[in-house]
């Protein structure tokens, strides 16, 4: 039995006219997936921030996802997935070096009509931050009061 | 900071069935900056609205969270309630517990309720950095593109030239007419088809507002609703149209021979051709493919018999550019590739056809003149098969219900009994789905012809016999075992998908797809059928999903509606969702300029520098530059980054 | 009155205190008795740290003892000056936050412990920014801080004048042309590329990593304009929230049509290196995992 404290904890950048689109057709077909991943909602992937990823799993997100549109045409605006594409890449090699697990950090492209996608990847990130180890930072100040 | 109203809606049992209102109501009264919270069974009935308009009005509350269903649905009238509560409709945040909690968490209504407390914590950090925002007026252009010229393309086209603007209607064949011209007659009237379709045709080429742009095909679409500006490339006929008179006479002498596509490949046609007798416009095209000048530089027989010398091998293509205000994609079907069936033998057999191949074999301007025979056997067929549900409803191929085969088999087993009296006809279905008006009855009168047969069940294989005919096994379940019927003629219903141009058009118009059939996305199957995610683009016909004939008319004439709403309406009001660069934090690195896929950045100097600047008109709203800006000084309003940031650290704190 | 300065360096290479001694403007002040360096172990004798007016701190936290004197040396003076980007950010030690400490002493010291002698000091779990220790009054950062950097510094010590730093990035400063709208299509290794890029046009849109987009002007873009693209040493912009990903940010605004995504990598190969060179302290997750995070595990007992 995991303590609520330590159930999952899934944030998800969605770009409107597809990943969201998708999320939202989920809750209209009425699919179930667990309730740990919190969606945000931005006009395109094109606009997903490096720091977002950071700041989530520092300040306790077990995992990140980002969901845009399917290359190469999909996206409403049209490049937009591949500059989240790149922005994906450098971040995941960043974080790899820092010694985070692949898990943390998932870029998907999810059209507008793939509703069962979203679910089942909802699920699966969950299922998968699960059996990611909470993580706690070090903060700053626990280095200097071992000394003061 | 600012004073926050917050509304929950209950939507009947759909949200407060699993989610604890009451319990989220008290959740979000302790946080700080909430003013009021107040539920509601609908927030979006009349009581709903002028209970918010008041409770905001009377709060005092300079900015409102509605935790309710999903912006698509709601967001315009809760916007207007805003208004007319004093407030910018801007100051709003719009939270989906609905969609995105209460209907996909059903079986956990405690975890639900405390994700939609934290989702509402969200919005409520996040709309603190909400300003209010203004939206623009933008002209529309008084013009409409139809892409498709078939029965959806020409009944939209009409529709909307009738109501005085200006259409022009792309078709990439050399001919309008589409699908409905292949037919001999249409379910459940048996109207002749082209001699309904015909006037229809006709009237589109004499309309005075129609701007008929035949063997043309969409290149490139930029702007927004309104405002759209079209590159369409016109092929070459190699045939004047301004001096064609249509007297044919080019066809009679030309010695080369090509696959017949407007027949289904059971028969040829000439390298300079029109597609059939009724072709609109009656203006021949020279098929450099099979051209014997364009492919050996001899002949030129056409161009000798011309009496007004139209034929001009010299002729090439040209791109235009029309600025139109809305568009309408009606690109229409084909039938899928029925040779992926391996087991039905289509394309090993002569004897087994599409549905398609035998309205063609039938039809008095067909390959046979209307007499019913055997492809390449030339034998008049005494037993046919028809196989219903050909790699439908089958998850090997297209998981979904072609919605016409059943009526177009009735139809066929009628066009069979009626050329060839004494045949006997064998329809292979589960079952027979007659759904529409009169369609109950014509599948009665059709039953009760003697000689045809219903056996219900699915054909499992056809397989070919040494003596040249075909034997179709199913197992029929009245029977209680397999059956095999030996036939002359195999008829296989194939199933339907979007024509293939759908793919290169929904690329560059960006609309969406179903990924079976590729058929377009409509912005709400239920509500919304005819509009796409993208403002000023409409779908209608058969490349939205499959249907009939009265269904596709009367989605073309919805779409046409819709464009003459907003075609005589004359302006837009845009979203204010348009970058805006803080001069100060800009470094004039000119990253965003690379990012921006509209060229709506450009650089102007500043208090001595040169910053970044956005033109408003051309701003989309993506947020590429955003996402790209390593200063931190381009930003859309009421998406900040501090905003998004906010949220992120409040759903976890 | 007379400025008296104390000079106090924690794990120093001696850069910052050279570029400050190097200044004809700082010699002058010395030579006109307007300031004095009370203490510094390089520059001055001295022995001890008495009361002093400003107390200018460089290097990187790096050791327990580091820690405790500057913690005590704050107490002598009014003034602090975090001098340096190793001071404000932990600068190139803080890539040491990629190794737990006793990795560090282990791998160069074999067997040999630390001792409370001080022969061998004990190191600080992590490299952390002086704020974290004391409150700081003037964040200067560059490695050294450059010449208008420390100009200013001076101008606010020793005439009052408000010590400001730009808001904007190296960008803003930088001679180079900028004017190619199109998206980069070919990415290079910084180094191997080094002898056959066009010095007038900017690096980025030459496909060649450049850290001025995401680095505090201040310096009037002194390496891009000699040839050289920006490692970052001025650190992050007021406004960021971490270098690195303001950088990476950059980079797929402008990388982001390149085919396949491997080429963009291989121009990256150590992207913990080349993005926070200087800021790993300093940035959202400031150490590697093994570092500076503890798993907390998910069943309960």
């Amino acid at each position: 039995m995991i303590p609520v404290s330590l159930e999952p904890r899934v944030i998800a950048f969605t770009c409107t006219y597809c990943a969201y689109a998708a999320a939202e057709t989920a809750g209209v077909s009425k699919l179930q997936y667990p309730p740990h991943i919190y969606i945000i909602r931005l006009p395109c992937s094109g606009m997903f921030r490096s720091y977002y990823v950071f700041k989530a799993l520092y300040n306790g997100f077990d995992s990140v996802l980002w969901g845009g549109c399917h290359p190469p045409y999909d996206c409403h605006f049209i490049n937009g997935n591949y500059k989240a594409r790149v922005r994906a890449a450098l971040l995941k090699s960043y974080l790899n070096q820092l010694g985070f697990e692949d898990d943390r950090f998932r870029l998907e492209w999810i059209a507008a009509g793939e509703a069962d996608r979203f679910a089942s990847i909802a699920k699966e990130i969950v299922k998968k931050a699960t059996s990611l180890p909470r993580l706690r930072f070090l903060d700053n100040s626990e280095v200097v009061s071992e000394w003061l | 900071m600012g004073r926050v109203a917050v509304f929950l809606c209950h939507c009947g049992t759909n949200i407060a069935g699993v989610i604890d209102i009451q319990r989220v109501a008290e959740e979000i009264r302790k946080i700080s900056g909430v003013a009021i919270v107040q539920d509601s069974r609908f927030l979006c009935s009349t009581d709903g609205i002028e209970s918010m308009v008041d409770s905001i009005r009377s709060s005092g509350v300079d900015r409102v969270v509605v935790a309710a269903c999903s912006f698509r649905t709601h967001e315009p009238l809760f916007q207007n309630a805003l208004r007319r509560a004093g407030l910018n409709p801007y100051l709003l945040e719009l939270v989906n517990v609905r969609e995105l909690c209460s209907w996909v968490h059903e079986k956990e209504r405690e975890k639900a309720t405390e994700k939609a407390v934290k989702m509402i914590r969200a919005a409520i950090a996040k709309i603190q950095g909400n300003q209010p925002l203004e939206r623009r007026k933008l002209p529309v252009i008084p013009a409409a593109l139809v892409i498709g010229g078939g029965i959806a393309g020409i009944r939209a086209a009409l529709d909307i030239a009738d109501a005085g603007f200006t259409v022009y209607l792309v078709e990439k064949e050399p001919s309008i007419g589409g699908n409905m011209a292949r037919l001999d007659k249409t379910f459940p009237t048996l109207d002749c088809s082209i001699c309904i379709l015909g006037p229809l045709m006709n009237a589109v080429a004499q309309h005075p507002n129609i701007k008929l742009l035949t063997y043309s095909e969409v290149l490139s679409i930029e702007g927004r609703v309104g405002e759209f500006s079209i590159k369409i490339l016109r092929k070459p006929r190699y045939v004047r149209e301004d001096l064609c008179k249509g007297c044919l006479i080019c066809i009679a002498k030309c010695p080369a021979k090509a696959d017949d596509e407007f027949n289904m490949g059971l028969s040829h046609r000439k390298a300079i051709y029109i597609q059939y007798p009724q072709a609109v416009p009656r203006i021949p095209a020279i098929d450099p493919s099979t051209c014997f000048y364009f492919q050996k530089g001899i002949c030129r027989a056409c161009e000798k018999l011309c009496p007004t010398g139209a034929i001009d091998f010299s002729q090439r293509g040209e791109v235009v550019e029309v600025k139109v205000g809305a568009i309408v994609v009606a690109t229409g079907f084909e039938e899928y590739t029925a040779s992926q069936i391996y087991e039905y033998g289509y394309g090993r057999y002569p004897n087994v056809i599409t549905g398609l191949q035998l309205e063609r074999l039938v039809s008095s301007y067909g390959p046979t003149g209307g007499r019913l025979t055997v492809p390449r056997i030339d034998r008049e067929p005494r037993r046919i098969a028809i196989v219903n549900c050909a790699g439908s409803r089958d998850e090997r191929h297209l998981p979904y219900c072609c919605r016409v085969g059943c009526m177009a088999s009735l139809k066929h087993a009628w066009y069979i009994k009626h050329l060839i009296p004494d045949a006997e006809v064998f329809i292979f279905a589960d079952e027979i789905r007659a759904s529409g008006k009169g369609f109950e009855e014509f599948y009665r009168r059709v039953r009760l012809l003697p000689g045809v047969y219903i056996v219900k069940g699915r054909a499992s294989e056809v397989r070919g016999n040494p003596d040249g005919t075909v034997s179709v096994m199913a197992y029929d379940p009245a029977l209680g075992h397999g059956i095999s019927i030996n036939t002359d003629l195999v008829v296989l219903e194939v199933g339907i998908v979007a024509s293939r141009s759908t793919e290169s058009v929904r690329n560059i118009l960006k609309l969406g797809v179903v990924a079976q059939g590729g058929f377009l996305l409509e912005l709400h199957p239920k509500l919304n059928p005819i509009e796409t995610a993208v403002d000023g683009i409409y779908i209608c016909g058969a490349v939205a999903g499959p249907k009939d004939i009265p269904e596709t008319v009367a989605q073309a004439s919805a779409a046409a509606s819709k464009v003459v709403s907003l075609l005589s309406r004359g302006y837009i009001e845009t979203q204010p969702y348009t970058a805006r660069v803080n001069s100060e934090l800009c470094s004039g690195c000119r990253i965003c300029v690379t990012a921006c896929e509209y060229g709506a950045i450009r650089i102007v100097e500043k208090g001595g520098r040169s910053v970044a600047s956005v033109d408003e008109a051309l701003c989309k709203g993506c947020g590429a530059c955003v996402g790209s800006c390593p200063s931190r000084a381009i930003e859309i309003p009421n998406l900040g980054l501090d905003q998004i940031e906010a949220m992120i650290a409040e759903i976890v704190r | 009155m007379v400025i008296s300065i104390g000079i106090v360096s924690l794990a120093y290479c001696a850069g910052c205190e050279v570029a400050l001694a190097s200044m004809e403007r700082f010699c002058n002040l010395i030579a006109d008795g307007v300031v004095r360096i009370a203490y510094s172990t390089l520059l001055v004798d001295s022995e001890k740290l008495e009361n002093v007016d400003v107390l200018f701190v460089t290097g990187s936290i790096r050791t327990g003892e580091d820690i405790i004197a500057v913690k005590e040396a704050s107490r002598k003076a009014s003034k602090i000056v975090a001098f340096g980007s190793c001071t404000c950010f932990g600068g190139i030690p803080g890539l040491g936050n990629m190794i737990r400490r006793e990795e560090i002493v282990g791998g160069v010291f074999g067997s040999v412990q630390p001792s409370e002698s001080g022969l061998l000091p004990k190191l600080a779990k992590f490299v952390i920014p002086l704020q974290s220790v004391v409150d700081v009054n003037y964040m200067v950062p560059g490695c050294p801080p450059p010449e208008p950097v420390i100009e200013a510094l001076l101008e606010s010590l020793v005439h009052g004048r408000e010590f400001t730093l730009p808001s904007v990035s190296i960008c803003n400063e930088c001679p180079l042309n900028r004017d190619d709208k199109k998206p980069v299509k070919e990415p290079r290794r910084r180094l191997l590329a080094l002898n056959d890029v066009d010095v007038d046009t900017c690096f980025l849109k030459q496909g060649v990593l450049c850290m001025g987009p995401a680095t505090l002007a201040g310096c009037r873009a002194l390496c891009p304009s000699r040839g050289a693209p920006c490692i970052g040493c001025m650190g992050p912009l007021p406004n960021s929230r971490d270098q690195a990903a303001d950088m990476i940010d950059a980079l797929s605004g402008v990388f982001y049509m390149i085919e396949p995504l491997e080429r963009i990598l291989e121009a990256v190969l150590d992207p913990v290196g080349l993005l926070s060179m200087f800021t790993l302290p300093y940035s959202t997750i400031p150490y590697h995992r093994r570092v500076g995070v503890e798993e907390v595990k998910r069943d309960a007992n």
